[in-house]
């Protein structure tokens, strides 16, 4: 038995009935919760529905009902009338949930927010569809919380989230709606880059005061404004190169960058300017999948949300809907039948030897064929085809679904349109320029420098290569072996 | 034979159903199918560090690189090795957890690595032998100084005029003595689809069947298509690292090992060389905060979770007063002695030990008592649920790195099944192949002609670090003497050990 | 060296024997005894079997301690410290008159032989001697 108290999973936070403590410094070691959306300010339009923010999440909401009536008052004397005795109808839409429902779904949402740590949004959103798909009547809600690269926004009823300066608007009516045809809306979607407002029920309009700032806690208010930036003192840009905390590189080594393979973060990150208090010490390059802001869900290149995982629930539909379109490939089968690139010595699924069985050529689904690891921590699995640019989303292969997009967005401005295509033939992944106008640069693990590819020309990637198209970088890595 | 093979083969020089369902073999069923014949007195298969160094051994007493043949689909002898060393973070530059005096370039151990190194120079490592393990760790060599100087060990002995590439299928024992060692070439390099070994001796040496990841983390992968972010430390998973320079993470480990001990090294190592912000939380099943052991006589080293061990068995294993010990015991009492003397451990290197206790200290490593529920995707991360000593848990993750890893069964092993069902081989107490003293696999026999095998398959036999170079070595030995007995190869005695010795120190080819 | 009680028994009986013999034998003539060649020989070889006649004793002892170590190993640096409680012992037993056959040993002649003969012994048993004898190490130091 330990002598010494374990230490809880880091990125739970505090326990609910304790005070949240004041935001973390963004800089602090521990990236324990979701730094960009906990340090950012929350300002509350006056109004009468109800605003609540928890680590990860905000929450606005239209009461159901006004609160229990107090008791009789008949023993307190010259207290005057009790004032909700007998008059205290429901203002607003009422539900079959009665007054508990209301503290049912703070209390989940409370509950998500601790058990979910930096990036509860995913998981609240699917807790929440769940509890709601249980729901009748329900009243009027929005939800945003923080994901790991973007946020999850949940709308039912009248809820709007909007995003003023560019026009930007989400209603529940686009949504798929709850069984009882009340409107509802499960999106996920980029940091907007402007302020952010949600509401739930009839938006007060007008502007919060400008000193407006809820760091936790329910109170009431007709809309919440989520600003862009973190609130003074935060040093990160929006956008989930800052969600967390970035780590300068030692003084020396800020200069310009080299032509070496050097770790991401030094090459990235122009350097520094101190003289502007205003700008992040470090601004990162936005991620490398930024997708539309507040776009459709469908046509997103990556990350969908995923089914919610059970073991009872063998194959989900999204994968069995994939199959048939998934690129089938020609390998061996392990013994314990997984299919593996020829090549390799141990089955990349189970980690069984290879040399179990002499080689017999079988076709099947292809595997993954490894990821690429871009300057900012995204990952991007190879499964498909893509097409890497400024503007991948013009590219005629990408209206005919043959690529898929990936919008890599680069603040030097060397990233073409249409930049490079990543391609997976067989069990390689190669790379083509799609005659880009600075090039592409790749540098294979160990490799002295960088060499340029030939527009058109496919190179293959071995695991370790680095590529790097204008200011931004991306290494490939393989589960399936060095070749 | 009780059923005469009436029907041709369909396909010219392959197996049929019909051979491969009976269990002894005559001459003339491999003339029937038209699966030519290779006479050769000793077969060794499996083509790692195992038939390297058995074949070393025999080569030194004598016997001529035309009298054995070593079947394997393997580049080098150390390419397996050599692959999950380095995904395991042991690349060439770093140490292994082997000893000084463990070279399977040199059956004598003399002179030792350390003292190679010290010869070049690096006093330091001298030094180090002297005073280890009570002043200074074990001394260990550098995984590429192993490499090295087994591929001139592999030149001297002219080892790949030996060697045939290809996969071998069965060994069946031959009526009238002997065994058919059923080769599968390469596509295409031969015109037959089999190829069979004629010999009076087979030497096994497959290493371990395979690893089995955990079922946790193959579910994980089938369900959510990602083979990234949840990877066991036995393959390759660069970009758990990758990512981690990018952008600060949470990384959690899980197992106690010497691979566990090994991939903290690496993470905080990159910590502290990048200056980047991982925080590792450790799951260990069991945590040993204290010596443990079942009496005062046997009590092992352990704190902070870890049970230390130098090497992966107590050291005299190797040579001393356990190897005598286990070499008498017998069934159950075998098995215990096993267990007591194995489990998960690791050994104490001052340079890990100050990393974790600067990263408790400073908070950035974390440690958990518990085993994992499920593992689930939620965006980038992975969310796992915890079974702690604390009650459930639950924690969102860059990245989960297995470092337990089971060892598979045998019988996953297609050349190991068939030695249990066609050939008389049977398992010993841990459930391996059981094989005697001498590293004949028991019940195999075939008119004069023997089975032996080596490595990770037998473990559990009368002597305990089969899976380790000097274990190699060991059963090299054994083998060797043991063929030396049946009037194959010279006996090593003090005169030939010496003046191949000297061959040996002067590089001389033999 | 990991040997066994009867293999480390063997091995120092053996290496004192042959070893030590060929180095005493070598060495006597340089020491500072003070006494004839006769004498200083008689002397030496003295010390030579009263180190191997209670180093079979001395090794019942160490087995025991070795007892309490999880490796039950016996590490390398121990072989030599060995030299100081063996070195003492017998010199008391010298210098005290136990060895009554043997007059006088001044101490620097004894020093000089003792830690000089041990060196070599610890020197061989730690290396060469798997040269010859490649079966020695994995047989716990057994010989025979």
């Amino acid at each position: 038995m330990p002598s010494s108290p374990l230490p809880p999973i880091p990125g739970r936070p505090p326990a609910p009935d304790r005070p949240v403590p004041p935001r973390p410094a963004p800089a602090s070691s521990g990236a324990a919760t979701v730094p960009a959306f906990d340090q950012v300010s929350v300002a509350v339009v006056p109004g009468a529905d109800l605003v609540v923010r928890m680590p990860g999440l905000l929450l606005v909401v239209v009461p159901e009902t006004t609160p229990p009536a107090p008791r009789a008052s008949a023993g307190l004397d010259g207290w005057g009338r009790s004032p909700g005795a007998r008059h205290s109808g429901p203002p607003t839409a009422l539900g079959t949930g009665g007054p508990d429902r209301l503290a049912e779904l703070v209390a989940l949402c409370r509950k998500v927010s601790a058990e979910g740590s930096r990036a509860p949004g995913r998981r609240l959103q699917e807790t929440l569809g769940g509890w709601l798909d249980g729901q009748s009547a329900m009243t009027s809600l929005a939800v945003a919380a923080a994901t790991e690269d973007g946020l999850a926004i949940t709308l039912v009823g009248s809820a709007l989230a909007q995003v003023p300066e560019l026009g930007l608007r989400l209603s529940a009516d686009e949504g798929e709606p709850l069984a009882d045809g009340t409107p509802r809306l499960e999106r996920t979607v980029d940091w907007p880059p402007a302020a952010l407002r949600l509401s739930a029920g009839t938006d007060p309009g007008g502007s919060p005061h400008p000193l407006a700032d809820l760091e936790s806690g329910a109170v009431p208010g007709g809309a919440a404004v989520l600003s862009p930036v973190a609130s003074p003192g935060g040093t990160g840009a929006f956008g989930p190169a800052s969600t967390t905390a970035v780590r300068l590189p030692p003084p020396g080594a800020v200069s310009a960058p080299t032509d070496a393979p050097t770790p991401p973060v030094v090459s990235s990150a122009p350097p520094p300017r101190p003289t502007e208090p205003s700008e992040p010490p470090a601004p990162l390059p936005a991620p490398a999948r930024s997708f539309d802001l507040l776009a459709p869900a469908d046509p997103l290149p990556v990350a969908q949300p995923l089914p919610v995982v059970s073991s009872a629930q063998p194959v989900t539909p999204l994968a069995a809907e994939e199959t048939d379109d998934r690129a089938k490939v020609h390998g061996f089968l392990c013994s314990r039948g997984h299919l593996n690139d020829p090549r390799v010595h141990f089955c990349a699924l189970c980690g069984i030897r290879m040399a179990e069985r002499t080689g017999v050529f079988l076709e099947g689904v292809r595997p993954p064929l490894g990821l690429l690891v871009f300057d900012n921590g995204a990952t991007v699995n190879l499964d498909a085809d893509y097409l890497l640019g400024r503007e991948p989303d013009s590219d005629e292969r990408v209206l005919a679904g043959e690529l898929r997009p990936l919008l890599v967005v680069d603040t030097t401005g060397g990233v073409s349109r249409h930049h490079l295509e990543v391609r997976l033939h067989e069990w390689d992944v190669l790379v083509i320029d799609a005659g880009s106008a600075n090039g592409t640069l790749v540098a294979a693990a160990g490799a002295p420098g960088w060499s340029s590819l030939v527009p058109g020309q496919a190179v293959r990637l071995t695991p370790g290569t680095a590529v790097r198209l204008g200011g931004r970088q991306f290494a490939f890595q393989s589960p399936h072996g060095g070749f | 034979m009780s059923h005469p093979l009436a029907p041709p083969p369909p396909a010219a020089g392959d197996l049929s159903d019909r051979l491969v369902g009976t269990d002894v073999w005559t001459d003339g069923m491999l003339a029937e199918h038209g699966i030519p014949v290779v006479d050769v007195p000793f077969v060794t298969f499996g083509g790692g560090i195992g038939s390297f160094v058995t074949t070393d051994y025999l080569r030194i007493c004598g016997v001529p690189t035309s009298a054995i043949r070593v079947l394997t689909p393997l580049d080098t002898p150390w390419q397996s090795y050599e692959y999950l060393t380095t995904v395991s973070q042991v690349p060439r530059g770093e140490r292994l957890r082997s000893d000084s005096a463990s070279c399977p370039d040199n059956i004598w151990g003399f002179p030792s690595y350390a003292l190679r190194e010290g010869l070049k120079g690096d006093l330091k490592q001298l030094w180090n032998v002297l005073v280890e393990p009570i002043w200074a760790n074990y001394y260990t060599p550098r995984a590429g100084h192993a490499f090295v100087s087994m591929e001139a060990e592999m030149h001297r002995i002219r080892y790949p005029e030996m060697v045939v590439r290809g996969q071998v299928r069965m060994v069946r024992r031959r009526a009238g003595g002997g065994y058919f060692t059923v080769l599968t070439p390469p596509q295409g390099a031969t015109s037959t689809r089999r190829i069979a070994y004629r010999s009076q001796w087979v030497h096994v040496a497959v290493g371990y069947p395979g690893l089995k990841f955990l079922d946790d983390l193959q579910d994980y992968r089938t369900l959510t298509n990602d083979y990234a972010s949840v990877v066991n430390a036995y393959e390759p998973h660069e970009q758990v690292y990758e990512k981690l320079r990018a952008k600060p993470g949470v990384v959690l480990i899980r197992g106690g090992g010497i691979v566990a001990s090994r991939v903290l090294q690496r993470l905080i190592d990159d910590r502290d060389r990048l200056r980047l912000d991982t925080q590792i939380v450790h799951l260990f099943r069991t945590y040993t905060d204290k010596p443990h052991g079942t009496g005062i006589l046997k009590r092992r080293k352990g704190a902070d979770g870890w049970a230390y061990q130098g090497f992966n068995y107590p050291k005299s294993v190797w040579g001393g007063q356990l190897k005598q010990q286990v070499r008498k015991s017998e069934g159950p009492e075998r098995a215990r002695l096993y267990k007591e003397m194995g489990g998960t451990n690791t050994p104490i290197r001052h340079n890990w030990q100050e990393q974790l206790s600067r990263g408790r200290a400073q908070g950035w490593y974390r440690v958990m008592v518990g085993q994992i529920d499920r593992m689930t995707k939620t965006g980038e991360l992975v969310e796992v649920a915890v079974n702690s000593d604390q009650g459930p848990q639950l924690g969102s993750f860059d990245a989960v790195i297995d470092c337990t890893g089971l060892e598979a069964d045998i019988r996953e092993h297609r050349v190991l099944a068939d030695l249990l069902d066609h050939s008389g081989a049977g398992r010993n107490p841990v459930g391996r192949l059981d094989v005697e003293r001498s590293f004949e696999v028991r019940g195999t026999r075939s008119g004069n002609g023997r089975i032996y095998a080596s490595g990770s398959a037998t473990l559990g036999g009368y002597f305990p670090g089969v899976d380790t170079f000097l274990g190699l070595q060991i059963a090299a030995q054994e083998i060797a003497d043991d063929l030396h007995a049946q009037g194959f190869g010279s006996k090593l005695g003090p005169g030939r050990s010496t003046s191949q010795w000297w061959k040996w120190a002067r590089g001389k080819q033999i | 060296m990991l040997p066994t009680l009867n293999g480390r028994i063997q091995t120092r009986v053996v290496l004192l024997v042959v070893v030590g013999s060929l180095w005493t034998l070598l060495v006597t003539p340089v020491l500072p005894t003070g006494v004839g060649i006769g004498a200083s020989y008689a002397a030496t070889f003295s010390v030579l079997l009263v180190v191997t006649v209670l180093g079979v004793l001395w090794e019942l002892v160490y087995h025991g301690i070795q007892q309490f170590r999880w490796e039950k190993d016996w590490p390398t640096l121990f072989g030599l410290v060995t030299m100081v409680p063996e070195g003492l012992l017998v010199w008391f037993l010298f210098a005290g008159g136990a060895i009554p056959w043997v007059g006088s040993l001044p101490g620097w002649a004894f020093v000089i032989h003792f830690v000089t003969t041990w060196m070599w012994v610890f020197l061989i048993a730690n290396g060469p001697m798997r040269v010859p004898f490649v079966h020695w190490r994995f047989n716990g130091g057994r010989l025979v």
